[in-house]
């Protein structure tokens, strides 16, 4: 078996994110938009934790932790707003939001 | 050895995992997948010596965002009926593989430039005291920070869910 | 070397396992049996001397009876959920260290897994990850007491969790590492060294979270029985719901276990004499699981929620601050 280096990491990441981009771009529950947004987000942090390893430097673990963060509120106030719109139109359809068209 | 069999085995969870989160037509079941691609992600930090990384993965992503989103599901209860309509999604799904596919393939390109093999990394690289040492060291201002917007995300989700007390919505 | 110490980890893994499931099942022995007493009762009386192969036929009749997948159910997640909840329990269990080191045969055993460095997060990650057998098990079992029961072990667990992690801190911010042996010999100086002196604030936090963690009687509403029947184990049969069950039991065993190490000196200086004393006061807050059990009823989902984020969180952030105060100056 040949050895895992930070190339793997790396292709891992971006077809990830694909896999997300894909998500984000062709599915529209609500809720999956907000899964897909954070495999997104994840998928860089794989890229970023791989390369911090590989050179032995703390600030790529950093910025993913500051990722995750950032991810969890993202999701906190989303879900929030999931919830207050499903309350008052009784859809988690994106294609629904358009009350805003003129 | 044993590391490439886990990263392999990890790697196939984490991208069936995501592959599941954006097939599946029930958004339980795309819950679970993505709760399965974060366990998997979680381990791959552990992989990569992140012990922190690790915990803060499963913690937060696992232990509480997948949590409050299989909570709305219950909550919300969506019917069958009221799920949105994707009809053709797979054909639409293949369409947008095509579009992302020469991206990779790009990516993949310019990674082949770098060099193959993995530095050594430091005794203690990526001890909870190194972490916190450089977290409180180098990096106050922007913790700060993020800790005032997760202040403000826990104000803005209160605010917005909470029961409105006058006549409207 | 290397083979050595892998097939030792096999080992020691399979006696956990082989150990901590025949207690789960001396567990509800002991339960029924203290119920009993503390009720003027008997107990299980019939089945071999003091009805001590009740565990036997218990056993027996779960593993024979027939294994019931409801029409609605959810197949695959009802099926995987209970193994989640058993699985995650043992895996705590790996950061745990159930003895001091001994030797036998001029080898020495270190009876933990994996001394990690970052123990108590590790176990309390896997906790974390533990209650996702009640609540995916309930999603799918299309029962609406089920469905109760998934809503509040989802609010419980994610409230209860923030006091747990808070009230550690202050310990964690003391012994300055996250491994429950350096824990243990930070208090291996004796009775007086004990972290329950210095923090008694966060032990007794840390102890009313052990109990809405692994959903004991005063929290115990994930499965209420006078009101949502069994919660997330109604729609369950047989083996399937005896995994919920020796889930249940060796998560108590082990947050017990974590109890004494964090906050009671654990097997202190690591004597025979230390050893048995640790298992003792495991044994004590076992019992008191018990205990609670049979001297106070349940409380309100509300009250629960009251209780954790009026009272014992800001209680915890309070104890950390000054406990970092004190270190300061």
């Amino acid at each position: 078996m040949m050895e895992i280096t930070l190339q793997h990491y790396l292709v891992l990441s971006t077809i990830l994110f694909a896999i997300g981009l894909i998500g984000v771009m062709r599915r529209k529950n609500l809720l999956l938009l907000f899964f897909a947004t954070e495999i997104l987000l994840n998928a860089v942090n794989i890229a970023f934790a791989a390369i911090s390893s590989y050179y032995g430097d703390l600030t790529g673990q950093m910025f993913a932790f500051f990722i995750i963060a950032v991810a969890a509120s993202e999701v906190a106030v989303g879900l929030g707003l999931l919830v207050l719109w499903y309350k008052r139109t009784g859809k988690i359809d994106l294609d629904a939001m358009t009350s805003m068209r003129g | 050895m044993l590391e490439n069999s886990i990263f392999v085995l990890l790697a196939l969870f984490l991208l069936l995992g995501s592959a599941g989160m954006v097939g599946f037509k029930q958004t339980l079941f795309s819950a679970i997948s993505f709760m399965m691609a974060m366990l998997a992600l979680a381990g791959m930090f552990a992989l990569l010596d992140n012990s922190f990384l690790f915990l803060a993965q499963i913690m937060v992503s696992v232990g509480a965002v997948v949590v409050l989103s299989l909570l709305v599901i219950v909550s919300v209860n969506v019917k069958e009926e009221n799920l949105p309509k994707e009809p053709a999604k797979f054909r639409w799904m293949l369409f947008a593989v095509v579009l992302v596919a020469p991206l990779a393939i790009v990516i993949y390109k310019a990674l082949t430039y770098m060099p193959h093999t993995w530095a050594k990394t430091g005794e203690g690289y990526g001890s909870l005291k190194m972490m916190g040492m450089t977290l409180f060291k180098d990096w106050v201002l922007p913790f700060e920070i993020v800790s005032v917007l997760l202040l403000a995300a826990m104000v803005g989700a209160i605010v917005i869910a909470r029961k409105e007390p006058s006549n409207d919505a | 070397m290397e083979v050595a110490y892998i097939i030792e980890t096999l080992i020691k893994i399979v006696v956990i396992l082989l150990v901590f499931s025949a207690l789960a099942g001396f567990g509800t022995y002991f339960e029924r049996k203290i119920l009993a007493f503390m009720q003027r009762r008997l107990g299980p009386m019939h089945v071999g001397p003091f009805g001590l192969l009740q565990i036997a036929a218990d056993g027996i009749k779960l593993f024979t009876k027939e294994d019931i997948v409801p029409t609605n159910a959810v197949g695959p997640i009802f099926k995987i959920a209970p193994v989640i909840t058993a699985a995650t329990a043992f895996m705590a269990a790996a950061a745990i260290p159930f003895l001091p080191q001994f030797t036998i045969f001029g080898y020495t055993v270190h009876p933990i897994v994996a001394d990690v460095n970052i123990g108590i997060l590790y176990i309390l990650g896997v906790m974390a990850v533990g209650f996702y057998g009640p609540l995916l098990g309930s999603l799918a079992s299309s029962n609406k007491f089920a469905l109760i029961s998934a809503a509040r072990a989802a609010s419980v667990f994610i409230s209860y969790e923030v006091v747990t992690g808070l009230s550690l801190l202050a310990p964690l911010m003391m012994v300055g590492s996250f491994s429950l042996i350096d824990f243990n010999n930070y208090q291996a100086g004796g009775i007086g060294d004990w972290i329950i002196w210095s923090q008694p604030v966060a032990f007794v936090l840390f102890w009313i979270a052990a109990f809405a963690e692994t959903g004991r009687t005063p929290f115990h509403l994930v499965a209420n029985d006078h009101e949502i029947i069994d919660g997330f184990g109604t729609e369950y049969s047989g083996m399937r719901w005896g995994l919920f069950f020796i889930g249940e039991y060796a998560n108590m065993f082990f947050i017990s276990f974590v109890i004494v190490l964090l906050f009671l000196g654990g097997f202190g200086d690591g004597s025979v004499l230390g050893a048995l004393g640790f298992l003792l006061k495991m044994s004590f807050f076992f019992f008191f699981f018990l205990w609670t059990r049979a001297a106070w009823p349940d409380i309100r989902p509300d009250q629960l929620m009251w209780l954790c984020w009026k009272v014992l969180m800001p209680l915890a952030v309070i104890n950390v601050v000054v406990t970092g105060f004190v270190m300061m100056f």
